[in-house]
């Protein structure tokens, strides 16, 4: 039983790993009017992870997201990663706060508006701290506004789904029911 | 006698490079060598988009120049561009670039990571490539209906045994080449 449990566990982490894998992907390819804007495809699969795994699943896929981004675009040993991997932690770690402590009063778009804001701040620090020292200030509105932005229309994106999808009910079924 | 894995030499060459690059502080050698990288990820097979980094590499040294300090050497009104900051720009830029297109190098979907994460990491691999397959033939027309449909298909096809080696995209002679690259880097620290 516990095999089987654990089993199911790994591969819905598994699947929702490759789903960062591939949002990661498709959002590499997509053009971006400044390299520092980024939509953050890849933490749609987080915030179903919410949803539907405990715990440990859901810093499964925080774990995944983060490697399979410097993996995917070759990153692992660079600052870029460095700046994700601190921004996808602390964000994943709020998300988490609200997501468990807020139960049903915030809905996935304020979880996911919460992490970008948290990890657009940790990522302009540190790209302060390492990069381009002071003038980060000018960089922070858009960069803060697109990351706002973006992180609603994900939020509302994944609540839709979370409220009609058939996998997110046979997940979200099966964990709910063993915890 | 088991051949050495081409995908682990270039990443421990990589790992290698990687103190000796961060640890250079003369700002020609350090510049070159992020160029080299550039050009042996042309070499290597990756595709390299110029503008991005391009527009990367500006932007850092740009907002370098809002800091001034040292002697001023050009006047542009709005901007007073000062040696010192011009040099950190250029020094941070180019730092930026080389740990990019070093990682770009160094780290493939070949690498291995071992344990009961390797594992896992292998199976999410194995499972991106299935939803990257199957994501062209799902007909849902909604967007969140394709993703629906796409994550039943792919839980209700059997686990099929992992592939043990995945199709290699570095030969040997690249990883002769970045072997050198790895060797000069620590020379020029020394120097």
């Amino acid at each position: 039983m516990q095999r089987h449990f654990n089993r199911k566990f790994d591969r819905t982490a598994a699947v929702l790993g490759a789903l960062c894998f591939f949002l990661s992907a498709l959002e590499f390819m997509i053009p971006r009017p400044l390299p520092f804007i980024r939509i953050g495809l890849a933490n749609f699969p987080i915030l179903l992870a919410l949803e539907i795994l405990p715990l440990p699943g859901i810093l499964t896929v925080v774990f995944l997201k983060i490697l399979g981004q410097g993996l995917i675009q070759g990153t692992l040993f660079s600052y870029t990663f460095l700046l994700s991997a601190a921004g996808s932690l602390c964000s994943a770690g709020i998300m988490i706060l609200l997501n468990r402590l807020g139960e049903k009063r915030i809905s996935l778009i304020g979880v996911s508006a919460a992490g970008a804001l948290t990890s657009n701040i940790i990522q302009l620090f540190l790209a302060q701290l390492l990069l381009v020292g002071r003038a980060m200030y000018l960089i922070a509105p858009p960069f803060l506004a697109a990351g706002l932005v973006s992180s609603i229309i994900l939020g509302a994106l994944a609540e839709t789904f979370c409220r009609k999808s058939l996998w997110i009910s046979r997940h979200k079924g099966f964990f709910h029911e063993k915890a | 006698m088991k051949k050495p894995d081409t995908a682990a030499i270039v990443f421990f060459c990589g790992l290698g490079t990687l103190p000796a690059f961060l640890f250079q502080q003369d700002l020609i050698i350090k510049i070159s060598e992020a160029g080299i990288f550039i050009l042996l990820n042309i070499f290597f097979r990756k595709k390299v988009r110029i503008f991005p980094p391009l527009i990367a590499f500006l932007s850092i040294v740009f907002m370098n120049l809002l800091s001034p300090y040292g002697k001023v050497i050009a006047d542009a009104g709005f901007l007073r561009v000062t040696d010192g900051a011009l040099e950190s720009g250029i020094m941070k830029a180019g730092t930026f670039l080389g740990l990019l297109y070093l990682s770009k190098i160094s780290v493939t979907r070949e690498t291995a990571v071992p344990g009961r994460a390797g594992k896992l990491i292998t199976e999410t691999f194995y499972l991106f490539e299935q939803l990257t397959d199957e994501w062209k033939n799902i007909e849902e027309k909604g967007i969140l209906q394709r993703l629906d449909r796409l994550l039943l298909t792919i839980d209700s096809k059997k686990k099929e045994k992992l592939p043990e080696t995945a199709e290699k995209s570095i030969n040997k002679f690249s990883a002769v080449l970045f072997a050198l690259v790895f060797l000069g880097s620590w020379i020029f620290i020394f120097l």
